[in-house]
């Protein structure tokens, strides 16, 4: 039986395919599919008070083109995603590169420990920054024991710094973990190797690791850039006063107000900006082949 | 499958138990039908506090937790009160949901405590449809400004969240709703700061974005506040009333000001899933809610004004001054109920606005 | 590497990412010992009472059971779906590109967006919500995407004349896999199953839309830190990064003893 079912699958590849496809798609149905179809389908609803209207108009879209509050902030929240992806991938790659280097028994071990921080409740690790940063905060108080300030620095906290301090914080895994999942294929013998041939280490990371683990890196700024770009409780909370995002003013339809249809016309809106930034984005770096197994 | 299984019993009891049908509806009567199921404020449904009304009844309750009144609002809307018999909610949602046929009303008769009542609670305009009472209000009170006596010592007015006075040491609350009523309130130049023209609008909007260098932030959740006041972050702050008393509990000077301008009161309210399988057991857990244990339980645990008037007979003369229930005819009259505006997304466009400036 | 002082090098930079990602959680451990009724300094003295007041919040338990064992199962599913979405991206098929733009979609939809359409869509086709159905749904969903990149980043280029020479030799493609191909792409999947746990384990806004009548430990957090203040939650959050740390380093010495 069971030689059976393997030679069918020897035999028809795409039987293979489709098996392995189907889980995912399935998922992706419930998931994606039926739920962007409502989306697009409730953007020309119209919204009354806790109720929508089934009418057909362009009207949110309007109201998204006539405001131009919504652009800017689409604006600042790419400027603020793409900081965060520049400066975790900055931090990201040498610890990445450690955490590959390290003993083979303390891997798992070491990368767990990047991990466990994030299972402690985001809000709880959120309002410990205050403690941190504040004004009467740890760092504050160092500073002024040391008599290197002579009053408290009040921009650590509630201005743009924090919220990208934070969510620099709070996507530094999903930097690391790929690109370490891509630099852990490289065998030490490689470089070693290519040593032994005379290239320098400059040129030996050059020519054999970067390229190894470029994959890591595209799948490292792809999921921090998107995560970034869709913040909206780490601006509300640390933002200040004028802290806020483009994730904020849709969260608000929402949560303060029951505009679905605006609401949807806001999250298409987002995917749509970040669809083309990805393809935008494949086109210079190969993205597909990325994922396309085989380059 | 479950479902399919009590089905059965039942029928099979039934079948049963068929001569002795008589004792049946005695006992039935006795055991109340279970799980009755809360969509509630970690507040009003603490383990503590539903373990007495579980014991006494032998039934089961089971709690989940609500985040916030507009995320309960658009639950009960898709369908949540196929989920849930009971909901806490805050006023302004009431009409409109009892309008919708999304709640039922309350059978008073059914509810022995409900003259406990405060007078303001009893019937009042905002849970009223039909001439029905559709929310048993539990818990009330008043925003207002939460402040640190050290650093100012007296408040009268909002006017202290917006002049230049204590610039950068004070802090609003982030949410469109309450903090435009606010800036109403202070202007004292509106016919209804419940419901704003857009004109109106603009010029509230014009001067919250003005008067924004003088905070240091905004607050979200009840925590961030009180800590922005015990770590000396701000000294004055929209809040509420039990944030000063857990900051005096930890020796800090906080006081909780009523500002002439008029406070903004609200009341938290049980409403009734229009799904509820359970009703008896839901009178008799409103009915536990208006009762001396679970009143006494949050009155000397966080100082809240309860729905409950036996506060006022079981609480020490001098507990009642400190917790400010000796004047509730004048608080009443002297405070400003929100409700929610006709154009509610004007609102919070323009608190967008102001925090995107 | 030119050997001692660049490999010394790495060894302080990684500490110091370290330092790090842990200030924040030292401070939290800090607080649930600060005799304070607020989150934050200053000091008011040790305590143990967050402590306590943990042991009369039985619900706050329950909670993180459910959270625990929703993160896993979520950890579970969405590798085991995602590394065979991975695998079929081996091979060239046609719509593999609109296939793949699919599949990372679901990061850029907003929770709160994907939150509610899911809740309509559950109730529209009579579904009743529940933890290990459609919040079960939500989370994978949620996941999927990140799975999917890491195993990806795991399988490409991958040197398939090993698993060639495998069949060469005789063994047949079940056994390749598990010999030759799996070894090669574990760290892929135990990092992708940590990191989908980590997602699910602390996912708020998926949860509160899609939840039946449970509770999880960030809709507990969420509602609690709303309305009242509750330093016990430092307490439990502290006992669980004592517990994971502990656990950690527990492997690592049984690994040590048996090897």
């Amino acid at each position: 039986m069971r030689e059976e079912i393997l030679t069918r699958l020897y035999r028809w590849p795409w039987l293979k395919i489709v098996l392995f496809v189907v889980p995912a798609l399935a998922l992706l149905l419930v998931y994606l599919v039926i739920p962007l179809c409502m989306l697009v389908v409730m953007s020309f609803y119209r919204s009354t008070l806790f109720g929508i209207v089934p009418d057909f108009s362009w009207n949110n879209y309007l109201h998204f083109a006539r405001n131009p509050m919504f652009p800017n902030l689409l604006l600042r929240s790419i400027r603020m995603a793409l900081t965060v992806t520049a400066i975790s991938l900055l931090v990201s790659y040498p610890f990445a590169y450690f955490l590959a280097r390290a003993t083979r028994r303390y891997k798992t071990a070491l990368l767990i420990l990047v991990m466990v921080p994030f299972w402690t409740s985001y809000l709880i690790r959120t309002m410990s920054w205050l403690p941190i940063l504040g004004i009467k905060g740890v760092v504050n108080y160092s500073l002024m024991s040391l008599q290197i300030v002579s009053s408290p620095i009040e921009a650590f906290l509630f201005n743009e710094f924090s919220v990208i301090l934070t969510l620099t914080h709070i996507y530094l895994p999903y930097m690391v973990i790929p690109i370490y999942l891509s630099l852990d294929r490289l065998d030490g013998r490689l470089l070693e190797a290519a040593g032994d041939l005379g290239a320098n280490p400059a040129r030996a990371f050059w020519h054999v690791t970067l390229p190894l683990s470029l994959p890591g890196v595209v799948g490292g700024i792809v999921m921090v850039f998107i995560a970034g770009f869709g913040a909206y409780v780490t601006p509300k909370l640390l933002g200040g006063s004028s802290g806020i995002m483009f994730g904020n003013v849709l969260a608000d339809q929402y949560s303060g107000t029951f505009n679905w249809p605006f609401g949807a016309v806001l999250a298409l809106i987002m995917i749509a900006v970040v669809f083309v930034l990805l393809t935008v984005a494949s086109r210079v770096t190969r993205l597909d082949a990325v994922f396309g197994g085989r380059a | 499958m479950l479902r399919r299984r009590d089905f059965l019993t039942s029928v099979m009891g039934g079948a049963v138990l068929g001569p002795w049908g008589a004792a049946n509806v005695v006992l039935a009567q006795a055991a109340l039908p279970g799980p009755l199921r809360v969509h509630g404020n970690p507040i009003a449904t603490r383990d503590k506090d539903m373990k007495p009304f579980k014991d006494q009844h032998n039934v089961d309750v089971q709690v989940q937790l609500s985040v916030t009144h507009t995320e309960t609002v658009t639950r009960i809307y898709s369908g949540a009160t196929k989920q849930f018999d009971l909901f806490t909610l805050q006023h302004p949602f009431i009409k409109k949901l009892a309008k919708d046929r999304m709640i039922l009303p309350i059978e008073e008769s059914r509810i022995p405590n409900i003259d406990n009542l405060y007078d303001h609670v009893r019937r009042p305009d905002w849970g009223v449809h039909e001439g029905r009472l559709y929310a048993m209000n539990y818990l009330w009170g008043y925003d207002s400004i939460v402040y640190n006596q050290k650093h100012i010592p007296k408040v009268d007015s909002w006017g202290v969240l917006f002049e230049d006075a204590y610039r950068g040491r004070v802090a609003w609350r982030d949410d469109p709703l309450q903090m435009i009523l606010t800036a109403a309130l202070y202007m004292q130049k509106f016919r209804d700061p419940n419901n704003l023209s857009e004109a109106d609008l603009a010029e509230v909007k014009k001067f919250l974005i003005s008067r924004k260098k003088n905070i240091r932030t905004m607050w979200t959740t009840y925590a961030e506040a009180v800590n922005l006041l015990r770590s000396e972050e701000v000294h004055a702050l929209w809040g509420w009333l039990p944030m000063a008393t857990a900051l005096r509990k930890d020796g800090m000077q906080t006081a909780y000001a009523l500002p002439k301008e008029k406070p903004i009161m609200w009341f938290t309210n049980y409403i009734v899933s229009k799904d509820s399988q359970v009703l008896p057991t839901v009178w008799a857990f409103l009915n536990y809610c208006l009762g001396d244990q679970f009143t006494m339980s949050l009155t000397n645990d966080f100082d809240y004004r309860m729905g409950s008037s036996r506060q006022l007979k079981l609480l020490a003369p001098e507990r009642i001054k400190q917790i400010g229930l000796d004047a509730i005819p004048d608080l009443v009259r002297n405070s400003f109920t929100y409700l929610l505006p006709d154009r509610l997304d004007k609102y919070v466009e323009a608190w967008a606005e102001v925090k995107a400036s | 590497m030119t050997g001692g002082r660049a490999r010394r090098f790495l060894i302080v930079y990684a500490v110091a990412v370290y330092a790090f990602l842990y200030t924040p959680i030292a401070m939290l451990m800090l607080l649930s010992f600060n005799d304070s009724n607020a989150i934050t300094l200053p000091w008011g003295g040790f305590t143990l009472r967050w402590y306590r007041a943990l042991g009369e919040n039985r619900s706050l338990f329950v909670s993180l059971k459910n959270s625990l064992a929703l993160g896993v199962t979520t950890a579970v599913i969405a590798t085991v779906i995602g590394a065979f979405a991975a695998f079929a991206f081996r091979y060239r098929f046609r719509g593999q590109v609109a296939l793949m733009r699919m599949l990372l979609l679901p990061f850029v939809v907003p929770g709160l967006t994907i939150g509610v359409a899911l809740l309509l869509l559950f109730h529209a086709v009579g579904m009743r919500p529940g933890l290990f159905t459609t919040t079960l749904v939500a989370h994978v969903g949620f996941t999927l995407p990140y799975v999917f990149v890491l195993i990806s980043t795991r399988l490409h280029r991958f040197d398939e004349s090993l698993e060639e020479a495998a069949m060469d030799l005789g063994a047949d493609e079940l056994a390749t896999f598990w010999q030759v191909t799996f070894p090669l792409i574990r760290p892929g999947v135990v990092g992708s199953a940590l990191f989908a746990f980590t997602l699910s384990f602390d996912e708020f806004i998926r949860t509160l839309f899609t939840i039946g009548n449970d509770n999880t430990l960030p809709i507990q957090i969420w509602s609690m830190l709303g309305s009242m203040v509750s330093p016990e939650l430092n307490a439990i959050a502290t006992l669980i990064v004592i517990a994971s740390v502990g656990l950690v380093v527990l492997g690592e010495l049984l690994r040590g003893r048996e090897g």
